[in-house]
Order: structure tokens, then sequence, then C-alpha cells
């Protein structure tokens, strides 16, 4: 009786433990159905999304395109305007803005195209450019017209005339870049520069631009004599997205141009402070051939 | 010189009246004189062109902007590359040069690329390319035009002469099969569409010495294949021989003879085809050809040697109708010290005195 008794027991203790095997083997499915169903929304967003960004990404460069093509007709039209002018330092200055609105259209079309796998005339023969004139004239320039600097006032545009850039670069430097991209050095450099001429203590403002040659590449110095703040620094390195320091728009728009060319290009960029005698150095690494 | 004829094709005025300002200054600093003809929208272009075709008139050169989407009718963002396939089929001597301010966007670039490739267009006349240099850029530029337009101004003689060639050909058969006919008639259109387009491409190309011998060779294959006709090789064997002394006495050479072997000769074909006093210039174009196939004559073909060789053909094909030379003889008159200048001097008299 007792052994008949202790074996329903027992199968009572066995069916209870079925039902809760099967009660968890219920919740498990049941869970995994959710995970399934959350992977495949998720799955279903990212394609949606992966599509909308294409789309965007079409849209934005047609709309750059449509938006090149009228600044380029102004352009023109503009220029031959000022061109009838007599001669003088508002005129030079108005071509030198038109120039500098002409490069950076070019430089945000060129950087779409290649986005888009699809550089201009990729078969193009590289040509060969030389370093040295694009600093000498860029130098000139920006001496000749201070207000590419966007200076506060009078006193800081004369200053920035004035100012006495220290030189120290090879007679010649030369490179071999795709045919396309030949002026891309003219803006990068002029970017640099800007950021140089700005970033200078107010009463002894130092600038100092080098070149050394190096077996496969150019070391290119740009030396200014104020601190760069940390966030810009970790931001202008690519370590970090946070733009919330304070630097001009027009040179942090400019270094966004160097930040983007240097990686399309494959060129090496740093930063390096020397805080005892309060100067930032920014390096770019260009290599002898450039290829894309 | 008379005026360089000129078609600006754009859809804003103010391009337009840039660059009839551009050439007019050109105009005045090098001594030279413009006729423009303008067109605002796509429809009007086409029209311009085709009005003007029908007069026999051709542009010198075009400058096109591409897009049009200023012309609200029928104007699309590359209708400019419609109205270059529609001038270079009309003209293919036009120079014709894109006028645009975005030429190098993502879908026209690659169009654009592949109208240079084909040699519809010669250059790109970027528009903001003006802020590079505004004091020179369109001086610079156009200057290059210019000149190129001037070293090929002999090209309108053989295009002329092309034509007229070819639209005897049509209305005189050279054999009686008509599938034969045919078929030489596409051989001669096509060495006469290739040399040309070779020789208005010939800057671009290099290798000076072996492209005009492969000019040459195009023009000797035209002509042979020309006087052979549907002749067989026994008629012209026979023919030839009759012939023979008669042209040898047109060119001087009493010993005039044959290939030994038993081949048929590009000269026993030239010879049958005619013992007229033409007959020295088809036996020129054949010594060239032969001088020139073989390295040890040490033999350049210059450009005199081709429109030599021009010339010799517009002479067998269209019996006693002048080819034009206006344009041929100041080539000649710049470039006399070339070696193959002194036959091609003699052809011009030829062709000014002997034929009515």
């Amino acid at each position: 009786m007792n052994e008949i008794e202790e074996i329903r027991k027992e199968n009572e203790r066995l069916k209870n433990e079925m039902r809760a095997i099967g009660q968890n083997l219920n919740n498990l499915l049941r869970e995994k159905e959710i995970e399934v169903q959350r992977a495949l929304t998720t799955n279903q967003n990212s394609i949606l999304q992966a599509k909308q960004t294409s789309v965007n990404t079409e849209t934005w460069t047609e709309a750059m395109d449509e938006l090149a093509h009228a600044i380029n007709t102004s352009i023109m039209v503009a220029t031959s305007a000022i061109k009838d002018l007599p001669e003088s330092q508002e005129r030079s200055k108005a071509f030198t803005h038109i120039r500098q609105i002409k490069n950076y259209t070019e430089l945000v079309l060129w950087d779409l195209h290649i986005r888009k796998g699809e550089l201009l005339n990729s078969n193009a023969e590289p040509v060969e450019i030389d370093l040295v004139p694009i600093f000498t004239e860029n130098i000139t320039a920006i001496k000749e017209e201070p207000s590419v600097l966007r200076p506060r006032n009078k006193n800081r545009a004369a200053q920035y005339s004035e100012m006495k850039v220290v030189i120290d670069f090879p007679q010649k430097c030369p490179i071999m870049v795709p045919a396309e991209l030949k002026n891309v050095f003219d803006l990068l450099f002029l970017e640099l520069l800007k950021n140089s001429f700005i970033n200078t203590h107010a009463e002894t403002p130092h600038v100092r631009v080098a070149v050394k040659e190096l077996p496969r590449s150019f070391e290119v110095l740009f030396e200014n004599n104020k601190i760069m703040d940390e966030k810009y620094r970790e931001w202008f390195m690519g370590k970090s997205a946070d733009s919330s320091f304070d630097i001009a728009k027009s040179i942090k728009v400019g270094l966004r141009l160097v930040m983007r060319w240097t990686e399309i290009l494959k060129v090496t960029r740093d930063v390096t402070i020397v805080t005892e005698e309060e100067l930032t150095r920014i390096s770019l690494t260009i290599p002898k051939v450039i290829q894309l | 010189m008379k005026p360089i004829s000129v078609f600006i094709a754009d859809d804003y005025e103010d391009p337009r009246e840039i660059l009839k300002k551009s050439l007019i200054d050109f105009g005045k600093q090098e001594n030279l004189e413009f006729s423009i003809t303008e067109a605002d929208t796509y429809s009007s272009a086409i029209q311009v062109l085709e009005e003007k075709a029908r007069q026999k008139e051709y542009f010198d050169i075009q400058f096109i902007d591409i897009d049009f989407t200023g012309d609200e009718n029928r104007g699309k963002a590359d209708s400019g590359f419609s109205i270059i396939e529609k001038a270079f089929q009309i003209c293919q001597l036009s120079i014709i040069l894109t006028f645009s301010a975005q030429f190098k966007s993502i879908k026209l670039h690659p169009v654009f690329v592949d109208l240079v490739k084909r040699g519809l267009v010669a250059d790109a006349f970027d528009k903001n390319a003006s802020i590079d240099n505004p004091e020179q850029w369109f001086e610079i530029h156009f200057r290059r035009i210019i000149k190129d337009f001037k070293e090929n101004l002999f090209l309108w003689d053989i295009w002329e002469n092309n034509n007229t060639i070819l639209t005897h050909l049509k209305e005189h058969s050279v054999t009686k099969d008509q599938m034969a006919n045919l078929q030489i008639f596409s051989e001669i259109e096509n060495y006469l569409d290739t040399t040309l387009m070779l020789l208005m491409n010939r800057g671009k190309i290099g290798a000076e010495h072996i492209l005009n011998r492969s000019l040459l060779q195009m023009y000797h294959r035209a002509l042979e294949i020309f006087c052979e006709g549907d002749k067989s090789e026994k008629e012209i064997r026979e023919i030839a021989d009759k012939n023979v002394h008669a042209v040898a006495a047109i060119i001087n050479k009493n010993d005039l003879k044959f290939t030994r072997d038993d081949r048929l000769s590009a000269l026993h074909k030239i010879v049958a085809h005619s013992a007229s006093p033409i007959s020295k210039f088809g036996y020129k174009v054949n010594n060239y050809r032969n001088n020139a196939m073989h390295q040890s004559k040490k033999f350049d073909v210059d450009t005199a040697n081709i429109l030599f060789g021009s010339l010799a053909l517009h002479l067998y094909m269209v019996p006693g109708v002048k080819p034009k030379i206006e344009r041929i003889r100041e080539f000649y008159n710049n470039n006399s010290k070339l070696s193959g200048a002194k036959d091609l001097k003699e052809l011009m008299g030829y062709v000014s005195f002997q034929i009515n």
C-alpha cells in the first residue's frame, strides 16, 4: 500500500516537474520568438536606414551639383564685372574671396565624387607639383589680403600683414598627385596657414613653416605660438567628435576640409604641444607619390 | 583673313555677353574679326545649326553650354550634349568647346569625357576658371584654340574635297556590280573619314612619322581600289602595258617598269586607270607609299605629302573638277620648306591652270 502511495507521489512529482519543464520551454520559446522578432525589426530598420542614408546622399550629391552650377556661374559673372573696375585694393580683395568660394566649392564637390567612388578622370596621369611655391604664394596672399583671416580690427589686420613668417624648406619639394587634384594642397596649406596666423600671441605673434624631406615623404610643419586647446586637439586628430571648443567658424570649416582631405590623400597629420615655449606644431607627412 | 564664325549657345544672357566681349577684346589684340551667332534655347540652337548647314555655312568655333534648364521649353540639364552631337554630325571640323559652369558634375562628367575621347569636344571653357586668372583666363586659353584653328585651316579644303568626292561617287558608279560598288564606296568613305579625323587630332596623337605613313597608306589604298574598279587582273595588265609608255613620257621616266614578280601591283592599277596628265600624280602617290614602306629609303612622309595624296585622290575620283586649294595653298606658303612642298606646289599649279 505504502509502495503504491509512494509511486503515486513520485508520479505526481514527475508530472509537476514535466509541467514545469514544459512551462519553461514555452517561456523560452516565447522569449526566442520575441528575440527573433526584435532582430528582424532591427534588421529591417537598419536596411531602411541604409536605404534612407543612400537616398539622402544621392539627393545631397545632386543638390551640391546644382548648387555648384549656380555658384560657378555667379563666380564667372562676378569676376567679369569686377574685372572691368579700375585696379584697386578692393578689387583684388574681391578676387581673393571669390577664389576662396570657388576652392571651397570644388573641395566639397571632389569629396562627394570620391565618396561615391567616382573620382574625376581616375585614369589621368599623375602630375608633379612643387610644394614650395604653394607655401610662398599662400603666405604672400594672406599678407596682402589679411581680410581672408577675418581680423577683428585694422590693427590686427596690419599685424597679420607685417608678420614675419619664419620659413625653412628645401629649394624644391616635388610630389606626384592625380591631375584632377593638383590644386588641393593649395587650399589645405592656406587653411593651415590661416589657423597658424590666427592662433598667435597678440603681442608677439610667431609663425614658422618648415619642410623636411624624408625618403618617401615630406614632413610639413606649421608652428604658431598659442597652445591648442585639448578639446580642439582631440577633435582635429579625429579622436573626438566634440567640437564645442571656441575657434572661429571660418577656421573650423577650413580644418574640417583639412581633416577630410588628409584622410583621402593618405597624409598623416599630427599635433605637438611645446608647453614651455607656448608652441603648437601641426605636422603633415605627405607621401611623395599620392595614390587614392 | 575672313571673319572667324563663332556660335554661342547658352541659356543665360550674362555668360553669352561676357564671352562676346572677351572675343571682341581678343580680336582687337590679335587683329582678328569674329562673326558671332547666338542661341539662348536648346531648340533655337538646333535650328541655327540646321539652317546654317542648309546654307552650307559652318561655324569655325562653337561654345556650347551643357545645362539648358534655364530654357523653360525643352531645355534639360544635359541638352548641351545633344547640341554638340548635332554640331559634330553637321561638321566634324568645327572646333567645339563646352562653356559650362558644372561639366565636372557627377552625372555630366562621364558624358563629357566620352565626347572628348570620341573627338567631338576639343576643350572645356570652365566658367568658374575665370577667377584663377581674372585678367587673362580667356586670352590664354583661347589663344591655344586659335593657334590650332589656324594650323588646321587646310583641313576645311580637305573636308570639302572629301564631300565632293563622296557625292560624285554616289552619282557615278565605279563598277557595274552594285554590291561591289557599294563595297568600294564604303571603303573609300571610311578612308576619307579616318584620314580627316586623324589629321584633326594629329597634335594629340604624337608619333608624327608613323601617323603620316598610315595616312599616306590609306590615301594610297583608296586610290588603288578606285583605279582597280571592276577590271579583271588580265584587263589591268593589258591596259597597263598599253598605257605604260604614255605614262612614262608624262612622268619623264623612260625606264618605268612594273615589279618583276608575278604580283599585280598598285602601279599596274594606277597606270591602267589613266594615261592622262593626272597619272603623274597617281604615280607619285604610289612612289611615296613605296618609299615610306621601305625603311631603307629613309623617306619621311610629311604633311605636304599627305595633302598631295588627298588632292591626287580628288583628281582621280572627280575628273575635271577643281578641288578646293585656297587654304591648302596658305599651308604651303607657311610650310614651303617641307620636303614634299615642291610636289604639292606642282599639283596645285596643275589644279589652277589645267582644270577649268
